[in-house]
């Protein structure tokens, strides 16, 4: 089975290592730099999965949260982010999340796993 | 007084025409004595020959003899007594008049009588005289009576005296420390103001004026809720609990112009006096220019977090895809393994100096969290296992507490990953690292144990180890990459979790670091 994924990074660099690890692993992924784009193609389109950066220029991570969760309350949302305050995992918790990495702090190889893994569940 | 009545000049003139009697009765009787003489020695021929004559010239002179003694007596028994004695209750009415001492009118009053009883006397007879001498005598025991009071007035009046110097030397100490206090308050670099119960104003100094840009008029019998409508008032306060009643809190001004608004930081504390509250003690301190440097930090950190990490993930993660690529060069591999363990440490100093600003800015709040140690310290294992595979450890865990913790997860971790990390780096290849977990009975704590049989601390150093920036020299031999923040972080985030942290090390044995800490934290940090 072919899983669909949006991966929403603005910092070109890491969207093209995510894009490539998980491509490489046979998921069809979708690559989204602007928080309003983001908003746009969400409203439009669905995925078995999101993997949502917090700071993105146009609307942050926590504003596209809120409308992934208004469209659909199952829809399987990483946050792959480098804010490490407990406040702001907190804060995205609250709305509902399956995941919460910091990327400086996870190697793509056991991040891509991980990715692979929650799809499967 | 009255010129005819002055009893002064009547005993002058007395005195002055006893005299001239006296004289005149000498005289005569020098002169019959003469005669007398002379006509018993027949040496000269008088008038008178015959001795009816003779006779009556002695009676004569007899007489006057009588006559003057008679003068003389009346004049040192009864007149000079009655004069001096006058002349002294004069001379006294005088002086006491001079004097505020004593009653006036009393003492006018008294002379009043005597001048009228020396008028009675300068004209009255022998008998009257002695009469009014008795009557002066009862008055002079009066008199000494009141001198005598006079006396013990004046005493009480020097001492009187002498009290008040005493209390002019005191009210001059009393200005000059109420100066000193002044000068002390009013070099307070704080704001300082001070009510009453009642909440009025009774104290403010000169750095709250240039605070709050008042003057004292406009602000000294004032209710504070009128100057400062924000702030805490200890008004409501019992005596119980005023002990420990201090209080902190920040408050929006707005300066009496309107164009400055300011937060100012009030610390105000109850005055307690044999169990009273007098009133209130507030401090003020203006912290508008602080917060916002405060506030540009904490964005920095924050923007710190984001942009230092980003590159960092970017650098590891594009490493990466070179290390897992099949078809690249061996030697460009090196090359990528290079690059992705110093992207580690980048990260690992950037994760500690934004930990170290957390805790110094005071920012660190925890997210507490239902945590089994076991599946917890198992996933911390699980990220450090390249580590313990590269050098051969033997990792071993006996986590005997299975109910779980309340704690922060981010932060546990930081503490836990830390010292493993430590454990992992600073022991040799073929070690044992061990992890154990178990409860304190009575405490409601948790100890969590961790043990390597690595290079150990040094005796000599194993007082600084927890200093920020701290690295013991056998650590920095083998070892460059550390930063000397790991433990200072670990044991300031211990401390906010109530926790306590310490170790035992033997230079080439190992290390065991012992972590104490709630089995609830509290998240007021």
């Amino acid at each position: 089975m072919s899983y669909r994924i949006l991966i929403i990074e603005d910092e070109p660099a890491i969207a093209r290592v995510l894009d490539l690890k998980l491509r490489q692993i046979g998921i069809e992924t979708e690559v989204v730099n602007d928080g309003s784009l983001a908003l746009d193609i969400i409203s439009k389109d669905d995925f078995d999965c999101i993997l949502l950066d917090l700071i993105l220029p146009g609307a942050d991570g926590f504003t596209i949260l809120e409308a992934i969760r208004k469209k659909s309350k199952s829809t399987k949302v990483i946050i792959m982010t480098n804010l490490g305050q407990s406040e702001d995992r907190a804060r995205v918790e609250k709305l509902g999340i399956t995941a919460y990495y910091v990327k400086s702090e996870v190697p793509i190889s056991q991040l891509t796993e991980l990715v692979k893994q929650i799809l499967m569940t | 007084m009255n010129k005819k009545s002055n009893p002064l000049i009547k005993a002058v003139t007395f005195r002055v025409f006893t005299l001239l009697v006296l004289l005149f009765t000498i005289i005569i009787y020098i002169i019959i004595l003469g005669l007398a003489y002379l006509q018993y020695t027949g040496g000269i021929d008088i008038i008178y020959t015959d001795t009816t004559t003779h006779l009556l010239i002695t009676l004569v002179g007899v007489l006057f003899v009588i006559g003057w003694f008679l003068s003389y007596t009346l004049y040192i028994g009864i007149i000079k007594p009655v004069y001096e004695t006058l002349n002294i209750i004069s001379e006294t009415v005088s002086n006491l008049i001079s004097k505020d001492e004593i009653d006036k009118e009393q003492v006018v009053y008294l002379s009043e009588f005597i001048n009228h009883s020396l008028f009675q006397l300068s004209k009255s007879s022998l008998t009257h005289k002695i009469n009014l001498s008795l009557i002066t005598e009862s008055y002079l025991k009066k008199l000494g009576e009141l001198m005598r009071q006079n006396e013990e007035l004046t005493n009480s009046q020097q001492e009187l005296s002498r009290l008040v110097e005493q209390l002019k030397d005191q009210q001059e100490l009393l200005e000059l420390e109420k100066a000193k206090t002044n000068a002390i308050i009013d070099s307070i670099p704080n704001g300082l103001l001070v009510t009453g119960k009642d909440g009025n104003i009774f104290l403010v100094n000169k750095e709250l004026e240039k605070i709050l840009g008042l003057v004292v008029d406009d602000v000294l019998g004032k209710f504070i809720y009128n100057i400062l409508p924000d702030i805490h008032l200890n008004k409501e306060l019992t005596k119980k609990d005023s002990e420990n009643h201090r209080y902190t809190s920040f408050l929006d001004y707005k300066s009496i112009d309107q164009k400055k608004n300011m937060i100012l930081e009030n610390t105000s504390n109850p005055i307690i006096l044999n169990n009273d509250i007098l009133g209130t003690v507030f401090v003020l301190r203006d912290t508008t220019q602080e917060l916002a440097t405060e506030r540009a930090q904490k964005e920095f950190v924050s923007l710190a977090s984001h942009q230092l990490r980003t590159p960092i993930t970017s650098i590891k993660w594009n490493a990466e895809i070179i290390l897992s690529n099949n078809i690249v060069d061996k030697e460009v591999k090196l090359a990528a393994n290079d690059i992705y363990k110093e992207g580690i440490r980048m990260e690992k100093l950037v994760n500690s100096l934004l930990n170290l600003s957390r805790i110094d800015l005071g920012t660190i709040k925890f997210n507490i969290q239902e945590l089994y140690l076991d599946k917890y310290t198992e996933e911390i294992s699980q990220t450090l296992k390249p580590e313990i595979n590269e050098k051969n450890l033997s990792f071993e865990t006996d986590i005997k507490f299975k109910n779980p913790i309340k704690n922060d997860p981010v932060y546990l971790d930081i503490i836990l990953t830390n010292i493993l990390y430590n454990a992992i780096k600073y022991t040799n290849t073929n070690g044992i690292i061990r992890l154990k977990a178990d409860i304190i009975p009575d405490k409601e704590k948790v100890l969590i144990t961790i043990s390597d049989t690595g290079i150990g601390i040094p005796q000599s150093q194993q007082s600084q180890i927890f200093s920020r920036l701290f690295r013991a020299d056998n650590a920095k031999n083998s070892h460059t990459d550390g930063n000397g923040l790991g433990l200072y972080v670990v044991k300031k985030l211990i401390e906010l979790m109530n926790g306590n942290v310490w170790f035992e090390s033997q230079e080439n044995k190992g290390t065991t670091f012992f972590i104490e800490l709630p089995i609830v934290i509290n998240t007021e940090v």
